[in-house]
């Protein structure tokens, strides 16, 4: 049936009982071409094309952007028809958050094309108004406020702000600790290897003895661990917001500098 | 180990409340035929919450199909509600109206 009416409808085209002018016409039918897994025609999204360029209602145009999305060859036009959905600068309407929610719940290639900021504005007017015009903005709104039933969160900023960042404090923190992890394995393993090491560098300069190489290296390889240890400390305090005072990172690079010399003297 | 955030009472309850005041303003039984179907796919795609208006809405799908046998013509009202017909088949997961 739906083949048929749309090469009928193709013939009437431009004329007065043809679809191309109506954006809900033509994602009704682009809908419908999706769910009976057919591709959608040249034409019809020619049609689409030119209709985003026109005044049309936030309703109405975020109908059209969902039938688009679900064609691939529809992908292209998606941008614009998001866009003119979320236009709210240059007109508006009663029923244009309703829409706007809608699409963004039900389309996530939304998200790539608009800032969290505006899906948010349309929730909150949606949400702060649901006072609904026409009968097909109510099944709009119907929809995303039951997708998002069971999904939503009432709390005040600041326990939220103090949940991020407990957060984000626990992630720099575990990031200080692997990262100092990571270096101290790299220094106690040339302390392990450090006959090799010594050796190598001595016969590199052709010396006689590698013991004073030897007692380089360590000493070397001791002062950056301890300096690695205490530092990879401070970066963890300071991301409980516990900043280090200066004292302490002179205290950081007397000890590791003294325990380096102590442990080439003795090695 | 973070606690995960909960749903709060105060969110459940603004939410329904707004998918009640959404109930009261969708079209009525003399309504088009294709507004009635896209109310029944946009309950589909609501989930649980609003199943009470899938089945209040669900009638539309048989007259849909009803209609199209008996009045079928490759025009733009029949492009409509077939289209949207099948759309709504589809959200609700069952045959589309037979062809």
């Amino acid at each position: 049936m739906l083949g048929e009416a749309i090469t009928a409808l193709e013939r009437r085209r431009q004329g007065r009982f043809g679809i191309g002018g109506d954006p809900s016409l033509l994602a009704v039918v682009l809908r419908g071409l999706d769910a009976a897994h057919m591709r959608a025609p040249e034409w019809l999204l020619t049609d689409a094309a030119d209709v985003l360029n026109q005044r049309r209602s936030s309703e109405a145009t975020a109908e059209l952007a969902d039938a688009l999305a679900r064609h691939r060859s529809g992908q292209p036009l998606v941008a614009n028809a998001v866009a003119a959905a979320f236009r709210a600068d240059k007109w508006t309407d009663a029923d244009a958050p309703y829409a706007r929610w809608w699409l963004a719940s039900r389309r996530k290639e939304v998200d790539h094309q608009l800032s969290a900021r505006a899906i948010d504005d349309a929730r909150l007017q949606a949400l702060a108004v649901a006072d609904p015009l026409n009968g097909k903005a109510a099944a709009m709104v119907l929809e995303a406020a039951a997708r998002a039933s069971g999904e939503l969160i009432i709390t005040s900023a600041a326990t939220l702000s103090a949940d991020r960042s407990r957060k984000d404090r626990r992630m720099q923190a575990e990031l200080a600790g692997y990262r100092g992890a990571f270096l101290s394995m790299i220094w106690v393993a040339g302390l392990i290897f450090v006959h090799r090491l010594a050796h190598a560098a001595a016969s590199v300069v052709s010396a006689t003895s590698a013991h004073p190489y030897r007692q380089t290296i360590v000493g070397v390889l001791i002062a950056l661990l301890v300096f690695t240890v205490a530092e990879s400390c401070g970066a963890i305090a300071k991301a409980y917001g516990r900043d280090q005072p200066r004292w302490a990172t002179g205290i950081e690079f007397a000890g590791a500098t003294a325990a380096g010399i102590i442990a080439a003297t003795v090695s | 180990m973070a606690r995960p955030l909960q749903p709060s009472p105060d969110a459940q309850a603004t939410v329904l409340g707004v998918v009640q005041r959404a109930q009261e303003r969708l079209p009525e039984r003399d309504a088009s035929l294709a507004d009635r179907l896209f109310v029944l796919e946009c309950a589909a795609r609501g989930g649980r919450a609003v199943l009470p208006t899938v089945e209040r809405y669900r009638p539309a799908l048989r007259e849909a199909e009803w209609w199209l046998d008996e009045t079928w013509e490759p025009d733009v009202p029949h492009a409509a509600v077939v289209g949207q017909a099948l759309s709504a088949a589809n959200a609700l997961e069952v045959d589309p109206p037979s062809n």
